[in-house]
Protein backbone atom coordinates (compact mmCIF):
# COMPACT_ATOMS: atom_id res chain seq x y z
CA UNK A 1 0.00 0.00 0.00
CA UNK A 2 2.33 2.73 -1.21
CA UNK A 3 2.03 6.32 -0.06
CA UNK A 4 2.63 8.38 -3.18
CA UNK A 5 3.63 12.00 -3.63
CA UNK A 6 2.81 13.35 -7.07
CA UNK A 7 4.31 16.71 -8.05
CA UNK A 8 2.75 19.02 -10.59
CA UNK A 9 3.25 22.48 -12.04
CA UNK A 10 0.50 24.97 -12.85
CA UNK A 11 1.77 26.41 -16.13
CA UNK A 12 0.74 29.05 -18.64
CA UNK A 13 -1.26 27.46 -21.45
CA UNK A 14 1.16 27.98 -24.33
CA UNK A 15 -1.71 27.82 -26.83
CA UNK A 16 -2.96 31.18 -25.43
CA UNK A 17 0.33 33.03 -25.85
CA UNK A 18 0.13 35.74 -28.51
CA UNK A 19 3.16 36.88 -30.47
CA UNK A 20 3.46 40.65 -30.94
CA UNK A 21 4.84 42.19 -34.12
CA UNK A 22 8.27 42.68 -32.53
CA UNK A 23 8.45 39.03 -31.45
CA UNK A 24 7.53 39.76 -27.81
CA UNK A 25 5.21 37.26 -26.14
CA UNK A 26 1.92 38.52 -24.73
CA UNK A 27 0.57 36.49 -21.80
CA UNK A 28 -2.41 38.78 -21.00
CA UNK A 29 -5.06 36.33 -22.17
CA UNK A 30 -3.19 33.18 -21.27
CA UNK A 31 -4.95 30.76 -18.94
CA UNK A 32 -3.25 28.24 -16.69
CA UNK A 33 -3.34 24.48 -16.71
CA UNK A 34 -1.73 21.49 -15.04
CA UNK A 35 1.38 20.80 -17.12
CA UNK A 36 0.55 17.98 -19.56
CA UNK A 37 3.37 15.67 -18.44
CA UNK A 38 2.35 16.07 -14.81
CA UNK A 39 -1.16 14.85 -15.70
CA UNK A 40 0.47 11.53 -16.63
CA UNK A 41 2.20 11.48 -13.23
CA UNK A 42 -1.08 12.18 -11.42
CA UNK A 43 -2.85 9.49 -13.44
CA UNK A 44 -0.10 6.96 -12.71
CA UNK A 45 -0.26 7.63 -8.98
CA UNK A 46 -4.04 7.28 -8.92
CA UNK A 47 -3.93 4.02 -10.93
CA UNK A 48 -1.31 2.55 -8.59
CA UNK A 49 -3.42 3.34 -5.52
CA UNK A 50 -6.59 2.02 -7.18
CA UNK A 51 -4.80 -1.30 -7.73
CA UNK A 52 -2.72 -1.56 -4.54
CA UNK A 53 -4.29 0.74 -1.95
CA UNK A 54 -2.28 3.51 -0.32
CA UNK A 55 -2.63 7.27 -0.69
CA UNK A 56 -1.85 10.06 -3.13
CA UNK A 57 -0.69 13.48 -1.97
CA UNK A 58 -0.32 16.08 -4.71
CA UNK A 59 2.33 18.75 -4.19
CA UNK A 60 2.84 21.92 -6.19
CA UNK A 61 4.91 25.10 -5.86
CA UNK A 62 4.36 28.50 -7.38
CA UNK A 63 2.97 32.01 -7.00
CA UNK A 64 -0.31 32.65 -5.11
CA UNK A 65 -2.36 31.98 -8.28
CA UNK A 66 -1.43 28.29 -8.08
CA UNK A 67 -4.13 28.00 -5.38
CA UNK A 68 -6.59 27.82 -8.30
CA UNK A 69 -5.04 24.53 -9.40
CA UNK A 70 -6.13 22.51 -6.37
CA UNK A 71 -9.63 21.67 -7.61
CA UNK A 72 -8.43 20.60 -11.05
CA UNK A 73 -5.70 18.46 -9.54
CA UNK A 74 -7.85 16.85 -6.84
CA UNK A 75 -10.65 16.07 -9.31
CA UNK A 76 -8.13 13.80 -11.06
CA UNK A 77 -7.98 11.56 -8.01
CA UNK A 78 -5.36 12.54 -5.40
CA UNK A 79 -6.56 12.42 -1.78
CA UNK A 80 -5.13 15.76 -0.69
CA UNK A 81 -2.91 18.60 -1.85
CA UNK A 82 -0.02 20.48 -0.29
CA UNK A 83 0.62 23.78 -2.02
CA UNK A 84 3.83 25.78 -1.54
CA UNK A 85 2.58 29.26 -2.46
CA UNK A 86 4.52 32.49 -2.25
CA UNK A 87 4.99 35.53 -4.46
CA UNK A 88 8.71 34.65 -4.34
CA UNK A 89 7.94 31.32 -6.05
CA UNK A 90 6.47 32.90 -9.20
CA UNK A 91 8.90 32.22 -12.07
CA UNK A 92 11.52 30.89 -9.67
CA UNK A 93 14.33 28.61 -10.83
CA UNK A 94 14.76 24.85 -10.51
CA UNK A 95 17.06 25.21 -7.48
CA UNK A 96 14.40 26.94 -5.39
CA UNK A 97 11.57 24.85 -6.85
CA UNK A 98 13.25 21.59 -5.86
CA UNK A 99 14.14 22.91 -2.41
CA UNK A 100 10.59 24.14 -1.77
CA UNK A 101 9.02 20.89 -3.02
CA UNK A 102 11.33 18.87 -0.77
CA UNK A 103 10.34 20.96 2.27
CA UNK A 104 6.67 20.56 1.35
CA UNK A 105 7.10 16.80 0.91
CA UNK A 106 8.73 16.81 4.36
CA UNK A 107 5.38 17.88 5.87
CA UNK A 108 3.48 15.03 4.18
CA UNK A 109 4.57 12.14 6.40
CA UNK A 110 6.14 8.87 5.24
CA UNK A 111 6.21 8.26 1.48
CA UNK A 112 7.25 5.38 -0.76
CA UNK A 113 7.11 6.81 -4.24
CA UNK A 114 7.44 10.32 -5.68
CA UNK A 115 6.15 10.85 -9.24
CA UNK A 116 6.82 13.82 -11.52
CA UNK A 117 6.31 14.55 -15.21
CA UNK A 118 9.51 14.29 -17.28
CA UNK A 119 9.59 18.09 -17.64
CA UNK A 120 7.24 21.05 -17.41
CA UNK A 121 5.19 22.29 -20.35
CA UNK A 122 6.56 25.84 -19.99
CA UNK A 123 10.32 25.86 -19.31
CA UNK A 124 10.89 22.11 -19.90
CA UNK A 125 14.18 21.99 -17.98
CA UNK A 126 13.63 18.28 -17.22
CA UNK A 127 15.50 18.61 -13.95
CA UNK A 128 13.21 19.28 -10.99
CA UNK A 129 12.39 15.57 -10.54
CA UNK A 130 15.99 14.32 -10.21
CA UNK A 131 16.89 17.40 -8.15
CA UNK A 132 14.11 16.55 -5.68
CA UNK A 133 15.39 12.96 -5.50
CA UNK A 134 18.95 14.14 -4.83
CA UNK A 135 17.80 16.46 -2.04
CA UNK A 136 15.63 13.70 -0.55
CA UNK A 137 18.61 11.34 -0.78
CA UNK A 138 16.72 8.73 -2.81
CA UNK A 139 17.29 7.14 -6.24
CA UNK A 140 15.58 8.58 -9.33
CA UNK A 141 14.45 6.80 -12.46
CA UNK A 142 13.76 9.28 -15.26
CA UNK A 143 11.90 9.08 -18.62
CA UNK A 144 9.76 6.09 -17.67
CA UNK A 145 7.01 4.78 -19.94
CA UNK A 146 6.25 1.52 -18.09
CA UNK A 147 5.96 1.33 -14.33
CA UNK A 148 5.18 -1.65 -12.08
CA UNK A 149 4.88 -1.36 -8.33
CA UNK A 150 5.91 -4.35 -6.19
CA UNK A 151 5.59 -4.86 -2.43
CA UNK A 152 8.99 -3.26 -1.80
CA UNK A 153 9.74 -1.02 -4.76
CA UNK A 154 9.29 -0.42 -8.47
CA UNK A 155 10.33 -1.90 -11.80
CA UNK A 156 10.50 0.86 -14.41
CA UNK A 157 11.29 0.95 -18.11
CA UNK A 158 13.15 4.05 -19.26
CA UNK A 159 12.78 5.05 -22.91
CA UNK A 160 16.25 6.35 -23.80
CA UNK A 161 18.00 7.29 -27.05
CA UNK A 162 19.75 3.93 -27.38
CA UNK A 163 16.87 1.73 -26.28
CA UNK A 164 15.01 0.61 -23.19
CA UNK A 165 16.70 0.42 -19.80
CA UNK A 166 14.85 -1.61 -17.18
CA UNK A 167 15.59 -0.37 -13.68
CA UNK A 168 14.53 -1.80 -10.31
CA UNK A 169 14.59 0.32 -7.19
CA UNK A 170 13.56 -0.08 -3.58
CA UNK A 171 11.15 2.33 -1.91
CA UNK A 172 11.45 5.23 -1.46
CA UNK A 173 12.20 6.21 -5.05
CA UNK A 174 11.36 9.05 -7.42
CA UNK A 175 10.16 8.34 -10.97
CA UNK A 176 9.63 10.84 -13.81
CA UNK A 177 7.14 9.74 -16.44
CA UNK A 178 6.71 10.11 -20.20
CA UNK A 179 3.37 10.91 -21.89
CA UNK A 180 3.02 7.40 -23.34
CA UNK A 181 2.83 5.87 -19.82
CA UNK A 182 -0.96 6.31 -19.71
CA UNK A 183 -3.95 8.34 -20.88
CA UNK A 184 -5.00 10.76 -18.12
CA UNK A 185 -8.70 10.50 -17.29
CA UNK A 186 -11.05 13.43 -17.84
CA UNK A 187 -12.70 14.19 -14.48
CA UNK A 188 -16.48 13.99 -14.40
CA UNK A 189 -18.86 16.27 -12.53
CA UNK A 190 -18.84 13.95 -9.51
CA UNK A 191 -15.05 14.03 -9.29
CA UNK A 192 -15.04 17.82 -9.63
CA UNK A 193 -17.65 18.18 -6.86
CA UNK A 194 -15.75 15.71 -4.66
CA UNK A 195 -12.50 17.61 -5.15
CA UNK A 196 -13.89 20.60 -3.26
CA UNK A 197 -14.15 18.49 -0.09
CA UNK A 198 -10.57 17.20 -0.14
CA UNK A 199 -8.01 18.78 2.21
CA UNK A 200 -5.62 21.42 0.85
CA UNK A 201 -2.68 22.65 2.94
CA UNK A 202 -1.03 25.93 1.95
CA UNK A 203 2.49 26.77 3.07
CA UNK A 204 4.45 29.93 2.23
CA UNK A 205 8.23 30.31 1.94
CA UNK A 206 8.55 31.24 5.63
CA UNK A 207 6.48 28.24 6.74
CA UNK A 208 8.79 26.05 4.61
CA UNK A 209 11.81 27.61 6.34
CA UNK A 210 13.33 28.95 3.13
CA UNK A 211 15.94 31.67 3.65
CA UNK A 212 16.60 34.71 1.46
CA UNK A 213 19.66 32.98 0.00
CA UNK A 214 17.62 29.89 -0.84
CA UNK A 215 15.06 32.05 -2.65
CA UNK A 216 17.64 34.14 -4.51
CA UNK A 217 17.71 34.30 -8.29
CA UNK A 218 20.85 32.58 -9.56
CA UNK A 219 20.60 33.41 -13.26
CA UNK A 220 19.54 36.75 -14.68
CA UNK A 221 16.54 36.46 -17.00
CA UNK A 222 17.11 38.46 -20.17
CA UNK A 223 13.75 38.09 -21.83
CA UNK A 224 11.77 35.69 -23.96
CA UNK A 225 11.01 36.18 -27.65
CA UNK A 226 9.22 34.17 -30.29
CA UNK A 227 11.76 32.28 -32.41
CA UNK A 228 12.35 34.27 -35.58
CA UNK A 229 11.37 32.38 -38.72
CA UNK A 230 14.40 32.42 -40.98
CA UNK A 231 12.50 30.63 -43.74
CA UNK A 232 12.03 32.18 -47.19
CA UNK A 233 8.24 31.64 -47.24
CA UNK A 234 8.11 31.49 -51.04
CA UNK A 235 4.87 30.36 -52.63
CA UNK A 236 5.60 27.62 -55.16
CA UNK A 237 3.88 28.42 -58.45
CA UNK A 238 3.70 24.82 -59.62
CA UNK A 239 4.61 21.27 -58.70
CA UNK A 240 7.38 21.43 -61.32
CA UNK A 241 8.91 24.55 -59.76
CA UNK A 242 8.73 22.95 -56.31
CA UNK A 243 10.36 19.73 -57.57
CA UNK A 244 13.24 21.78 -59.03
CA UNK A 245 13.79 23.59 -55.73
CA UNK A 246 13.81 20.28 -53.83
CA UNK A 247 16.15 18.63 -56.31
CA UNK A 248 18.55 21.59 -56.10
CA UNK A 249 18.68 21.25 -52.31
CA UNK A 250 19.33 17.51 -52.54
CA UNK A 251 22.09 17.62 -55.12
CA UNK B 1 39.77 22.36 -9.46
CA UNK B 2 38.88 25.65 -11.19
CA UNK B 3 38.24 25.26 -14.86
CA UNK B 4 35.92 24.00 -17.50
CA UNK B 5 34.53 20.46 -17.39
CA UNK B 6 32.77 18.71 -20.27
CA UNK B 7 30.84 15.46 -19.90
CA UNK B 8 29.28 13.22 -22.54
CA UNK B 9 28.24 9.59 -22.68
CA UNK B 10 29.27 9.20 -26.31
CA UNK B 11 32.59 9.74 -28.01
CA UNK B 12 31.39 12.09 -30.77
CA UNK B 13 29.55 14.39 -28.35
CA UNK B 14 32.51 14.34 -25.94
CA UNK B 15 34.81 15.54 -28.74
CA UNK B 16 32.35 18.24 -29.88
CA UNK B 17 32.10 19.59 -26.34
CA UNK B 18 35.87 19.30 -25.92
CA UNK B 19 36.31 21.61 -28.92
CA UNK B 20 33.90 24.22 -27.58
CA UNK B 21 35.15 23.69 -24.01
CA UNK B 22 38.72 24.43 -25.13
CA UNK B 23 37.66 27.82 -26.50
CA UNK B 24 35.73 28.65 -23.34
CA UNK B 25 38.61 27.48 -21.11
CA UNK B 26 41.02 29.74 -23.02
CA UNK B 27 38.57 32.62 -22.65
CA UNK B 28 38.34 32.03 -18.88
CA UNK B 29 42.07 31.29 -18.57
CA UNK B 30 41.18 27.89 -17.11
CA UNK B 31 42.01 24.23 -17.62
CA UNK B 32 39.75 21.82 -19.51
CA UNK B 33 38.78 18.42 -18.11
CA UNK B 34 36.89 15.94 -20.28
CA UNK B 35 34.78 13.44 -18.33
CA UNK B 36 33.04 10.36 -19.63
CA UNK B 37 31.63 7.15 -18.21
CA UNK B 38 33.03 3.71 -19.00
CA UNK B 39 30.57 3.56 -21.92
CA UNK B 40 33.02 5.77 -23.85
CA UNK B 41 36.23 5.01 -21.94
CA UNK B 42 38.38 4.81 -25.07
CA UNK B 43 37.30 8.37 -25.91
CA UNK B 44 39.18 9.80 -22.92
CA UNK B 45 42.56 9.77 -24.70
CA UNK B 46 40.94 11.14 -27.85
CA UNK B 47 39.51 14.03 -25.81
CA UNK B 48 43.04 15.02 -24.78
CA UNK B 49 44.15 14.94 -28.42
CA UNK B 50 41.17 17.14 -29.28
CA UNK B 51 41.94 19.80 -26.69
CA UNK B 52 41.41 18.62 -23.09
CA UNK B 53 44.18 19.07 -20.52
CA UNK B 54 43.14 15.93 -18.67
CA UNK B 55 40.43 13.29 -18.85
CA UNK B 56 38.43 11.46 -16.23
CA UNK B 57 36.60 8.15 -16.62
CA UNK B 58 33.76 7.53 -14.18
CA UNK B 59 33.79 3.80 -13.55
CA UNK B 60 30.32 2.60 -12.64
CA UNK B 61 29.87 -0.64 -10.69
CA UNK B 62 28.06 -3.31 -12.74
CA UNK B 63 24.31 -2.77 -12.99
CA UNK B 64 24.33 0.84 -11.84
CA UNK B 65 22.63 3.63 -13.78
CA UNK B 66 24.76 6.64 -14.78
CA UNK B 67 22.96 8.88 -12.28
CA UNK B 68 24.59 6.96 -9.42
CA UNK B 69 27.77 8.91 -10.24
CA UNK B 70 26.19 12.25 -9.17
CA UNK B 71 28.17 12.50 -5.90
CA UNK B 72 31.54 11.80 -7.54
CA UNK B 73 30.70 14.09 -10.46
CA UNK B 74 29.56 16.93 -8.18
CA UNK B 75 32.84 16.65 -6.25
CA UNK B 76 34.73 17.17 -9.54
CA UNK B 77 32.60 20.25 -10.29
CA UNK B 78 32.71 21.87 -6.84
CA UNK B 79 35.27 24.53 -7.83
CA UNK B 80 34.62 24.58 -11.58
CA UNK B 81 33.67 27.73 -13.47
CA UNK B 82 31.67 26.00 -16.17
CA UNK B 83 30.34 22.49 -16.77
CA UNK B 84 28.93 21.43 -20.18
CA UNK B 85 26.97 18.18 -20.57
CA UNK B 86 26.04 16.39 -23.79
CA UNK B 87 22.26 16.41 -23.35
CA UNK B 88 21.38 12.72 -23.52
CA UNK B 89 18.52 11.64 -21.29
CA UNK B 90 20.82 9.88 -18.81
CA UNK B 91 23.22 12.82 -18.71
CA UNK B 92 20.32 15.18 -17.98
CA UNK B 93 19.63 13.14 -14.84
CA UNK B 94 23.30 13.15 -13.84
CA UNK B 95 23.49 16.92 -14.45
CA UNK B 96 20.33 17.64 -12.43
CA UNK B 97 21.46 15.53 -9.47
CA UNK B 98 24.98 17.02 -9.48
CA UNK B 99 23.53 20.55 -9.77
CA UNK B 100 21.21 19.85 -6.83
CA UNK B 101 24.15 18.76 -4.68
CA UNK B 102 25.94 22.01 -5.51
CA UNK B 103 22.86 24.26 -5.30
CA UNK B 104 23.72 25.36 -8.82
CA UNK B 105 21.37 26.41 -11.63
CA UNK B 106 21.40 24.30 -14.78
CA UNK B 107 20.47 25.67 -18.21
CA UNK B 108 18.89 22.76 -20.09
CA UNK B 109 19.38 22.14 -23.82
CA UNK B 110 21.13 25.38 -24.65
CA UNK B 111 20.82 26.49 -28.29
CA UNK B 112 23.62 29.04 -28.06
CA UNK B 113 26.34 30.12 -25.62
CA UNK B 114 27.71 33.67 -25.73
CA UNK B 115 30.62 34.66 -23.49
CA UNK B 116 30.04 38.01 -21.76
CA UNK B 117 32.20 40.44 -19.79
CA UNK B 118 33.40 39.27 -16.39
CA UNK B 119 33.29 35.58 -17.19
CA UNK B 120 29.49 35.46 -17.45
CA UNK B 121 27.76 33.38 -20.08
CA UNK B 122 24.58 34.24 -21.99
CA UNK B 123 22.50 31.19 -22.90
CA UNK B 124 19.48 30.79 -25.20
CA UNK B 125 17.02 27.95 -24.74
CA UNK B 126 13.63 26.96 -26.01
CA UNK B 127 10.53 27.42 -23.83
CA UNK B 128 6.72 27.13 -24.20
CA UNK B 129 6.92 24.06 -26.40
CA UNK B 130 9.09 25.88 -28.94
CA UNK B 131 6.93 29.05 -28.85
CA UNK B 132 9.68 31.12 -27.25
CA UNK B 133 13.43 31.46 -26.95
CA UNK B 134 14.45 32.51 -23.44
CA UNK B 135 17.78 34.21 -22.83
CA UNK B 136 19.46 34.07 -19.45
CA UNK B 137 22.77 35.20 -18.04
CA UNK B 138 24.73 32.70 -15.95
CA UNK B 139 27.26 34.14 -13.55
CA UNK B 140 27.41 32.23 -10.26
CA UNK B 141 29.83 29.27 -10.19
CA UNK B 142 29.63 26.59 -11.33
CA UNK B 143 27.69 27.57 -14.46
CA UNK B 144 26.07 24.32 -15.66
CA UNK B 145 24.62 23.80 -19.13
CA UNK B 146 23.35 20.80 -21.11
CA UNK B 147 23.78 20.96 -24.89
CA UNK B 148 22.28 18.71 -27.58
CA UNK B 149 24.62 16.54 -29.64
CA UNK B 150 25.78 17.97 -32.98
CA UNK B 151 25.63 21.60 -31.77
CA UNK B 152 29.37 22.09 -32.32
CA UNK B 153 31.82 20.63 -34.87
CA UNK B 154 34.41 18.04 -33.79
CA UNK B 155 37.76 19.88 -33.65
CA UNK B 156 40.94 18.59 -35.28
CA UNK B 157 43.19 16.32 -33.23
CA UNK B 158 46.77 17.29 -32.44
CA UNK B 159 49.59 15.55 -30.58
CA UNK B 160 48.94 16.54 -26.97
CA UNK B 161 49.48 14.76 -23.71
CA UNK B 162 47.53 14.69 -20.50
CA UNK B 163 46.62 12.44 -17.64
CA UNK B 164 43.64 10.07 -17.71
CA UNK B 165 42.23 9.43 -14.25
CA UNK B 166 39.75 6.72 -13.35
CA UNK B 167 37.29 7.51 -10.58
CA UNK B 168 35.50 4.51 -9.10
CA UNK B 169 31.84 5.34 -8.41
CA UNK B 170 30.36 4.01 -5.16
CA UNK B 171 27.47 1.61 -5.71
CA UNK B 172 23.93 2.41 -4.57
CA UNK B 173 22.35 -0.92 -3.60
CA UNK B 174 18.86 0.61 -3.70
CA UNK B 175 18.81 0.87 -7.52
CA UNK B 176 19.77 -1.67 -10.21
CA UNK B 177 19.69 -1.81 -14.01
CA UNK B 178 18.27 -5.28 -14.65
CA UNK B 179 18.01 -5.28 -18.45
CA UNK B 180 18.87 -3.23 -21.51
CA UNK B 181 17.12 -3.63 -24.83
CA UNK B 182 18.81 -1.81 -27.71
CA UNK B 183 16.51 0.25 -29.89
CA UNK B 184 15.32 -1.77 -32.83
CA UNK B 185 15.24 0.39 -35.88
CA UNK B 186 12.06 0.01 -37.89
CA UNK B 187 13.12 1.18 -41.32
CA UNK B 188 15.47 4.14 -41.82
CA UNK B 189 16.53 6.31 -38.91
CA UNK B 190 14.85 9.63 -39.70
CA UNK B 191 17.62 11.54 -37.90
CA UNK B 192 20.13 10.21 -40.45
CA UNK B 193 17.99 10.58 -43.59
CA UNK B 194 19.00 13.29 -46.12
CA UNK B 195 15.32 14.01 -46.78
CA UNK B 196 12.30 13.57 -44.53
CA UNK B 197 8.60 13.69 -45.37
CA UNK B 198 6.64 14.64 -42.23
CA UNK B 199 3.03 13.49 -42.15
CA UNK B 200 0.39 15.31 -40.11
CA UNK B 201 -3.30 14.91 -39.37
CA UNK B 202 -4.16 16.35 -42.78
CA UNK B 203 -3.55 12.87 -44.15
CA UNK B 204 -6.91 11.16 -43.88
CA UNK B 205 -6.18 7.41 -43.81
CA UNK B 206 -3.23 5.26 -42.84
CA UNK B 207 -3.24 3.79 -46.37
CA UNK B 208 -2.38 7.28 -47.65
CA UNK B 209 1.03 6.96 -46.00
CA UNK B 210 2.02 5.13 -49.19
CA UNK B 211 1.93 8.52 -50.99
CA UNK B 212 4.38 9.94 -48.45
CA UNK B 213 6.55 6.80 -48.66
CA UNK B 214 6.70 7.17 -52.45
CA UNK B 215 7.72 10.82 -52.17
CA UNK B 216 10.36 9.98 -49.56
CA UNK B 217 11.59 7.16 -51.80
CA UNK B 218 12.03 9.53 -54.74
CA UNK B 219 14.22 11.77 -52.53
CA UNK B 220 16.17 8.89 -50.98
CA UNK B 221 14.65 9.80 -47.63
CA UNK B 222 12.34 8.56 -44.91
CA UNK B 223 8.88 9.27 -43.50
CA UNK B 224 8.37 10.91 -40.13
CA UNK B 225 5.25 12.39 -38.57
CA UNK B 226 3.72 14.67 -35.98
CA UNK B 227 3.10 13.41 -32.48
CA UNK B 228 -0.64 12.66 -32.86
CA UNK B 229 0.03 10.50 -35.92
CA UNK B 230 2.35 8.26 -33.86
CA UNK B 231 0.79 8.49 -30.40
CA UNK B 232 -2.95 8.85 -31.01
CA UNK B 233 -3.32 7.12 -34.38
CA UNK B 234 -0.39 4.71 -34.08
CA UNK B 235 0.25 4.84 -37.85
CA UNK B 236 4.02 5.06 -37.40
CA UNK B 237 6.37 3.92 -34.62
CA UNK B 238 7.16 6.41 -31.88
CA UNK B 239 10.75 6.89 -33.02
CA UNK B 240 9.32 8.57 -36.13
CA UNK B 241 7.55 11.48 -34.50
CA UNK B 242 9.31 14.79 -34.85
CA UNK B 243 9.09 17.62 -32.37
CA UNK B 244 10.29 19.11 -29.16
CA UNK B 245 9.48 15.98 -27.16
CA UNK B 246 10.27 13.60 -30.03
CA UNK B 247 13.04 13.34 -32.60
CA UNK B 248 14.93 16.34 -33.89
CA UNK B 249 15.93 16.09 -37.53
CA UNK B 250 18.29 18.13 -39.70
CA UNK B 251 17.80 16.82 -43.25
CA UNK B 252 18.70 18.71 -46.39
CA UNK B 253 14.99 18.78 -47.26
CA UNK B 254 12.00 18.44 -44.97
CA UNK B 255 8.58 18.19 -46.63
CA UNK B 256 5.66 18.83 -44.25
CA UNK B 257 2.56 17.12 -45.60
CA UNK B 258 -0.79 17.96 -44.04
CA UNK B 259 0.78 19.33 -40.86
CA UNK B 260 -0.76 22.44 -39.34
CA UNK B 261 2.52 23.90 -38.11
CA UNK B 262 2.28 23.73 -34.31
CA UNK B 263 5.45 25.03 -32.67
CA UNK B 264 5.97 21.72 -30.86
CA UNK B 265 6.41 20.00 -34.23
CA UNK B 266 8.17 22.80 -36.11
CA UNK B 267 10.86 23.12 -33.43
CA UNK B 268 11.93 19.57 -34.30
CA UNK B 269 12.91 20.62 -37.85
CA UNK B 270 14.53 23.98 -37.09
CA UNK B 271 17.89 22.63 -38.31
CA UNK B 272 16.57 21.39 -41.67
CA UNK B 273 18.29 23.16 -44.60
CA UNK B 274 15.13 23.57 -46.67
CA UNK B 275 11.57 23.24 -45.39
CA UNK B 276 8.74 22.59 -47.84
CA UNK B 277 5.07 22.68 -46.82
CA UNK B 278 2.17 21.17 -48.74
CA UNK B 279 -1.26 21.90 -47.33
CA UNK B 280 -4.66 22.61 -48.84
CA UNK B 281 -5.36 25.31 -46.23
CA UNK B 282 -3.54 28.41 -47.43
CA UNK B 283 -3.78 29.89 -43.92
CA UNK B 284 -2.04 26.94 -42.23
CA UNK B 285 0.70 28.31 -39.92
CA UNK B 286 3.16 25.78 -41.40
CA UNK B 287 3.65 28.09 -44.41
CA UNK B 288 5.27 30.68 -42.10
CA UNK B 289 7.85 28.07 -41.16
CA UNK B 290 8.58 26.92 -44.71
CA UNK B 291 10.97 28.03 -47.44
CA UNK B 292 8.62 26.80 -50.16
CA UNK B 293 4.88 26.40 -49.74
CA UNK B 294 2.42 24.70 -52.06
CA UNK B 295 -1.30 25.16 -51.50
CA UNK B 296 -2.69 21.96 -52.96
CA UNK B 297 -4.63 18.79 -52.32
CA UNK B 298 -2.26 16.09 -51.10
CA UNK B 299 -3.82 13.39 -53.23
CA UNK B 300 -2.95 15.10 -56.48
CA UNK B 301 0.16 17.04 -55.39
CA UNK B 302 2.12 14.16 -53.85
CA UNK B 303 1.99 11.76 -56.83
CA UNK B 304 2.78 14.65 -59.22
CA UNK B 305 5.72 15.83 -57.11
CA UNK B 306 6.99 12.26 -56.75
CA UNK B 307 6.92 11.79 -60.54
CA UNK B 308 8.74 15.11 -61.16
CA UNK B 309 11.43 14.31 -58.59
CA UNK B 310 11.97 10.84 -60.06
CA UNK B 311 12.64 12.51 -63.41
CA UNK B 312 15.00 15.12 -61.91
CA UNK B 313 16.87 12.84 -59.49
CA UNK B 314 16.55 9.45 -61.10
Amino acid sequence: MPNIITCYKWVVDEADIKVEGNGALNFERAGRKISEYDRNAIEASVQIVEANGGSVTAVSLGGPEVKNSAKDCLSRGPDRAILALDAAFADTDAVTTALGLVRAIGTAGAYDLVLCGEGSGDVYGQQVGPRVAELLGIPSITFVNKLTVTATGVVAERKLEDGVEVVEADFPVLVTVLPDLNKPRIPGLKQVMGAAKKPVTVLDAAALGLTEAELGARAEARGVKAPASNRKQVKAESVTALAEAIAAALR
Amino acid sequence: MPGVIVFAEQRSTLLELTGEGRKLADWLGATLTAVTSDSAQEAALDAIAHGADEAVVLQLPAGQPLETAAAEFAALCADADLVLFGATLRAKGLAARAAARLGAPLAAEALALRPQAGGALEVDRMVYGGGGIATQLLRTRPMMVTIPARTFPVPAASPRSGEVRVIAVAADARVRVVAQRPRTQQGTDIAEAPAVVGVGRGVAKSEDLALAEALAGAMGGAVGCTRPVAEDLGWLPEDRYIGISGRKVAPRVYVAVGTSGQVQHVSGVRDAKVVVAINKDENAPIFKHADYGLVADLYTALPALTAELKKLLG
